[in-house]
């Protein structure tokens, strides 16, 4: 299903009757309820978070006692390099927009993205190999469980975010990246960037 | 009852349950520990209560400025933004 304007027909002009073009491509809707699903997924798991977060405050303390810290300068620096991630995926689309004859410009910024995107993944894997040899595991306790699921849940979808990157970079390299299904895939990037400092600032402060 | 009826009465009574929830006393978690617990839940109920309707929102936005944009371009450029089937 695709979203349209609704005229199909102009009696003035002869031949066959014409549909407008759609507002949105299936790729792209498709996406858009997907991410206002998650929107409300992570919002439970935040939800939850801080009430569990505010009665371990109010008894013993967050993080609880004897638990390690996390990491939050390293993080810090890991966020901005999603963030910039964001931003060359942001510049490849206006290099696209601007050039559509030349879609070879973007594939430097495209790539950018993907190798920024690519470190987050990495650096939050080395970070969480030293968080278990610290002790900060899915069983834990409830700062365990709450860290792996919710950094580990954005995690999931950064990587699958990857994925289509790449699958991405690939097409406009071999001249066959379609746009509206590019269109999806930076939605989808965009919700994994934007949705990393509201976790950092919840979860890591 | 003189006067005031028996749906006034409960009405008004009603209106003081809504009022002062407190006196009610029903859920630990809205009204145990020293206020801060409280606070959180009405906090994250606020959260999941708003989140959908900005969602929707921000959906309905999008798909109100795709529509005029569309419209203004098959103004612009009649025959591009239309397709033969």
């Amino acid at each position: 299903m695709s979203t349209s304007s609704t005229a199909t027909t102009t009696p003035d002009r002869p031949g066959p009757p014409l549909r407008r073009r759609p507002i949105a491509s299936n790729a792209v809707l498709g996406t858009i309820i997907f991410i206002a699903a998650e929107v409300m997924f992570f919002a439970a798991l935040i939800s939850a978070f801080i009430i569990a977060e505010n009665t371990a405050r109010a008894t013993g303390g967050w993080p609880p006692p004897g638990q390690p810290r996390l990491p939050v300068a390293e993080t810090a620096f890991n966020t901005l390099a999603l963030l910039a991630s964001g931003a060359f995926l942001y510049y490849a689309s206006r290099l696209l927009r601007a050039h559509p004859e030349e879609p070879e410009r973007a594939e430097i910024p495209l790539l950018g993205a993907l190798l920024l995107g690519s470190f987050f993944i990495v650096f939050q894997g080395a970070e969480w190999i030293g968080l278990i040899r610290e002790g900060l595991t899915l069983t834990s306790g409830s700062h365990g469980s709450f860290f792996y699921m919710i950094v580990g849940t954005h995690a999931m979808h950064a990587v699958i975010a990857l994925g289509f990157l790449f699958t991405s970079f690939l097409a406009l390299r071999r001249g066959t990246l379609d746009t509206a299904r590019f269109t999806a895939v930076k939605i989808f990037w965009y919700f994994v960037v934007g949705l990393w400092p509201v976790l950092y600032w919840k979860v890591y402060l | 009852m003189g006067g005031i009826g028996r749906a006034t009465i409960a009405f008004a009574m009603a209106l003081c349950l809504f009022a002062w929830p407190r006196l009610a006393d029903a859920c630990p978690v809205c009204f145990g520990g020293d206020g801060a617990e409280a606070g959180t839940f009405i906090l994250t109920t606020a959260l999941l209560t708003f989140t959908p309707f900005v969602v929707i929102g921000c959906i309905v936005f999008w798909f109100v400025r795709a529509v005029r944009r569309a419209e203004a371009e098959q103004v612009a450029a009649p025959s591009a933004a239309d397709e033969h089937i």
